[in-house]
């Protein structure tokens, strides 16, 4: 028995193009932040270099071309069929648009990572989800709405002008003027941030640590107590903490040993005064400075009052469902937790100081968000502070920089953070 | 989205957003934490006021009809807010008056008014500020001759110049309109005064005058300010007074107990008009430049003003005198003093006082005694008389010590004397300190260290012993005529002496060492690293009494003590017919001498 193998020519380019359900003609302009390169007003067309947006639109193509599950009154998407899906609409992308590879590395490198860059959600292996279909605008000022949803891009153009819309090519952010926007499906950028769930200023975080903190010696084994000088001058205060663990706290001009030291602020909360102190201790392993213990410290009399996880009494219930995950400890997540009461203890005292007029609030111009401990994570997602506003366009450009929205948005997440910006 | 829910007392605040793989994605979101949160508004914290407010510094002397910005902010620091100033005029003796910070200053010379600083609600700060009419000039300091006016009659005036020249960088003018020289809190005029102009920013000023020496040397104010007048200006100077042409020297007295110290147990035994010691005083002149002079001689108990009859005087002190003199109150237990001061021209010259001082000799109480309830206050014991102690002692069955040596007749009564009566008073008396061998854990630590016993002789390590050295504070001298006790500590080094020579020869390697319960205790002598016990007597040496035992280098005369704390008698025959015992109590460290 004998095969034979004949030659094929390949599919043309119609043929992706229709795969993909876009026509490459379309019209609108993709911007850019890097200088070198040029805006392109045919994104689509063929030979166009592939960026975030392209990942991002075929992403939403695959969503509105999905055949959604019926589950528990909702219509979900299978994260098994999204992959299946998207790894099928590549090879098609790859055929019309050149680099796709790498433009998929910058959205995030697989679907999973991509979708939670895009709207925040974490898509689980066989897990469900629930894909926005439905128009949904986040009105960012008098001007500009981020579009929250999976409508794709030549969709969108049947109801709007693409002189309504602004994409970005190198974040996949997308605008759209409120003036083209139906009225009915918007929501405020405090709900995006979800402002009512966090507290409103730096005196009612501390006020409500100090009320529900514990009292407590601290232990003598966990190391040396420092006390939080919150400024260093009258600049805004930017307190890098990856430096103090490096270099330790002897060497920090933020901290100090001396509880009554004069450039060791006390504040008067509930009729005492009080100073915000750490146990600081070098950690041999990882040859790092750790801190722990964060506490208010009485002057006079009295034992600190604890606002460490532990001292807060807070504690951490996994979602009963993420138990098959390769999800860490407990432990992993009470120190973040504690890692992120701490970044806010610090950045509470520093904005106490300012508003006292100590030193300067950031000013929403200021592209530079370094050290100002905004509450974000390294992991992109809308959920952090840093995915919108990192100025750094080597891995991760912020989302919205360069865009129309950039200082409104800087100077929202500053007042989330207890800024208050002028 | 992933959520790591956030729980407190079984209420669940909010989530933590969670991502892959296994990282925070933000900030904590509290959503079910306080709906009041956002609606009540919130305590604003602010600084603690840990420091006080600063205030900037302000003059306290201003000129007549001018007018002042005072600070209106106290001067910030970290963390301390320049916070406004209230100024008020609370007390005024001026026509000054203040206009929110704008001081109008209106008042004659040395009118005054003071002013408070409030901030915040609180005075924080007084100023007591005075007016000047004249601007003042400072000049330099001036020295002044004081030289006495013999023949005057008034006793005791004396008469001096003021003068100073100095060039100014401006012009002022030379209308002398006063002058005055202020001595403590009293002003004096001259009998002239003047200002001359030598040049054109050249001036001198000039002034006499005839005070008494009592306007001058009283209270022993020895300086004073000189103020020149001119319609705008008042020239200032501090003034020195230079006494030397006054020659107080020349009256100056003294005087001297002899004998210097009395022993308190002659303070009380004997005849009350005994003479125990005498007075002896020597004068100076008995004028001074034609002032009489006269001296005013202190005592504890009385003051006597007395002429001068001869240039010394002896003056017999009665028992009953040291008495009273050492039963009136004093600060010093252990010394009177005798006050001679001169007085010349009616003025007490305590400057020239002379200080005589009576010493009481108490000897050292001894420190070893036994437990018990009998303690006796030391002075009172030694003020007991020599019939008493034989009534205690044989009350007490205490047997003197060294009572059954064959060399005890040799020994003088007073050192028997003294050693009885201590020996009694360890008999009753409880120890002021601790037991002290419970003390010296740390000599019995370091001395089998030092001391190495070997079959017949006890070596010696330098290197540990010298840590011993640096414990035992050095070398001390024991005068053996003396009847005090010597107090030492364990292997404390000594060296016996008698009239500042030490006793040399062979003698001290016969030397007896006895304890207080009368039993000897061994010598151990050396010229090197090694000790050689006694090799008279039949019975060989034990070497677990070796604490107990005194280590003699022969080449240095130097004793060490026992390392055991307690009395011991040394006892030294001399060739020459002396021989000499020493008290000893060796004490036991406390731990803070230790370290």
């Amino acid at each position: 028995m004998s095969v034979t193998f004949r030659f094929c020519r390949s599919p043309g380019d119609e043929y992706h193009f229709n795969a993909l359900g876009i026509d490459s003609t379309t019209n609108f302009v993709l911007q850019t932040n890097d200088d070198l390169i040029e805006t392109v007003g045919q994104p689509f067309a063929k030979d166009t270099v592939a960026t975030v947006f392209h990942v991002h639109e075929i992403m939403r193509i695959l969503l509105s071309q999905l055949d959604l599950t019926e589950r528990e009154e909702e219509m979900m998407a299978n994260s098994t069929k999204i992959s299946f899906h998207f790894e099928r609409l590549s090879y098609h992308a790859a055929s019309v648009w050149s680099d796709w590879g790498p433009a998929v590395e910058k959205a995030g490198g697989c679907f999973r990572t991509i979708l939670q860059r895009m709207f925040g959600v974490r898509i689980r292996q066989n897990g469900w989800w629930i894909p926005h279909l439905e128009p949904k605008y986040i009105e960012v000022d008098t001007d500009w709405s981020i579009i929250d949803d999976v409508v794709t891009t030549t969709h969108l153009l049947e109801s709007a002008s693409s002189s309504d819309i602004w994409v970005s090519m190198d974040t996949g952010l997308r605008l759209l003027r409120n003036s083209a926007k139906p009225s009915e499906c918007s929501e405020s950028l405090e709900h995006f941030f979800g402002r009512k769930h966090r507290f409103t200023s730096a005196s009612a975080w501390l006020q409500w640590a100090m009320e529900n903190g514990t009292r407590e010696e601290l232990p003598t084994d966990q190391g040396t107590p420092f006390y939080y000088k919150g400024i260093i001058n009258n600049e805004v205060p930017r307190y890098f903490s990856n430096q103090v663990r490096k270099n330790g706290p002897y060497d920090s001009e933020w901290w100090s040993t001396e509880l009554d030291a004069s450039d060791v602020p006390k504040f008067a909360i509930n009729g005492d005064s009080w100073a915000f102190g750490i146990l600081w201790k070098y950690d041999e392993e990882r040859s790092i400075w750790v801190h722990t213990y964060p506490h208010l410290r009485q002057l006079g009399e009295g034992k600190p009052v604890l606002i460490s996880v532990s001292g807060l009494r807070l504690e951490i219930v996994t979602d009963a469902e993420e138990v098959d995950e390769i999800d860490l400890g407990p432990l992993d997540v009470r120190r973040s937790l504690n890692n992120h009461l701490v970044t806010e203890h610090l950045r509470a005292i520093r904005i106490l100081l300012i508003e006292l007029g100590h030193a300067q609030p950031p000013s929403a111009e200021d592209k530079k968000i370094g050290g100002l401990g905004l509450a974000g994570s390294t992991v992109p997602s809308p959920f952090s502070d840093i995915y919108f506003l990192n100025p750094n366009s080597a891995s991760s450009l912020g989302v919205v920089i360069g865009s129309p929205i950039e200082t409104i948005i800087r100077q929202d997440i500053l007042e989330n953070n207890w800024y208050v910006v002028e | 989205m992933a959520l790591k829910q956030i729980f407190r007392e079984g209420h669940r605040l909010g989530f933590l957003p969670w991502g892959t793989p296994g990282r925070r994605l933000g900030a904590a979101r509290w959503t079910d934490l306080f709906p009041e949160n956002q609606e009540a508004p919130l305590a604003r914290i602010t600084l603690a006021t840990t420091g006080v407010h600063q205030l900037p510094e302000i003059p306290t002397l201003f000129r007549h009809n001018t007018t002042y910005i005072l600070p209106e902010s106290t001067i910030g620091a970290h963390f301390t807010i320049p916070q406004r100033i209230k100024w008020q005029i609370i007390e005024n003796s001026s026509e000054s008056h203040l206009l929110d910070s704008q001081l109008s200053v209106i008042g004659g010379e040395n009118s005054n008014f003071v002013l408070s600083a409030e901030v915040c609600g609180r005075v924080i700060e007084t100023y007591e500020c005075q007016i000047e009419e004249r601007e003042r000039v400072s000049i330099p300091r001036i020295t002044v001759r004081v030289r006495p006016i013999p023949g005057r009659e008034q006793e005791g005036m004396c008469e001096f110049d003021c003068i100073q020249r100095h060039s100014f960088p401006d012009r002022y003018e030379d209308d002398s309109q006063n002058m005055e020289l202020r001595i403590g809190n009293h002003a004096h005029h001259p009998t002239s005064h003047d200002i001359i102009r030598s040049r054109v920013y050249n001036l001198s000023f000039v002034s006499s005058f005839t005070l008494h020496l009592s306007k001058l040397l009283k209270d022993g104010i020895a300086s004073g300010v000189a103020y020149w007048y001119n319609r705008i200006q008042v020239f200032t100077a501090d003034v020195i007074f230079d006494y030397s042409d006054l020659q107080l020297e020349a009256i100056s007295s003294g005087g001297c107990f002899t004998p210097s110290e009395v022993l308190i147990t002659d303070r009380y035994s004997g005849d009350n008009s005994e003479e125990i010691v005498s007075l002896d005083l020597c004068f100076g002149q008995t004028t001074l430049h034609g002032w009489p002079v006269s001296y005013t001689i202190a005592t504890p108990t009385q003051s006597v003003k007395i002429k001068k009859i001869e240039n010394e005087i002896r003056i017999p002190v009665k028992r009953k005198k040291i008495q009273q003199w050492f039963d009136s109150p004093s600060e010093n237990l252990r010394h009177r003093s005798i006050i001679l001061t001169p007085n010349i021209a009616g003025l007490d010259l305590p400057s020239s006082a002379s200080t005589t001082q009576l010493h009481l000799e108490v000897p050292e109480a001894p420190c070893l005694g036994y437990l018990g309830d009998r303690a006796e206050d030391w002075i009172k014991f030694l003020l007991r008389p020599q019939e008493e102690y034989h009534i205690i002692q044989q009350k007490h069955r205490i047997v003197d010590p060294l009572s059954d040596q064959s060399w005890i007749d040799e020994i003088s009564p007073e050192k028997l004397s003294s050693m009885n009566r201590n020996n009694i008073y360890r008999g009753i008396c409880g120890p002021t300190v601790d037991p002290p061998v419970t003390n010296c854990e740390r000599v019995t630590e370091l001395l089998p260290l030092a001391f190495n016993c070997l079959e017949d002789k006890v070596k010696v390590d330098f290197k540990t012993g010298e840590k011993l050295a640096t414990m035992y504070g050095g070398r001390k001298v024991i005068d053996v005529d003396s009847t005090e006790i010597q107090a030492l500590y364990p292997r404390q080094k000594f060296r016996l002496e008698a009239n500042d020579s030490p006793i040399s020869g062979e003698s001290p390697c016969n030397s007896i060492s006895i304890n207080q319960q009368g039993e000897s205790l061994a010598i151990l002598s050396s010229n090197g690293t090694e000790y050689k016990y006694s090799e008279n007597g039949n019975t060989g040496f034990d070497f677990d009494r070796l604490p107990e035992a005194f280590a003699y280098r022969i080449n240095s005369y130097t004793f060490a003590a026992p390392q055991i704390p307690g009395v011991y008698y040394l006892y030294t025959p001399s060739e020459g017919g002396d021989h000499y015992l020493v008290e000893i109590e060796v004490r036991g460290f406390i731990e803070e001498a230790i370290e």
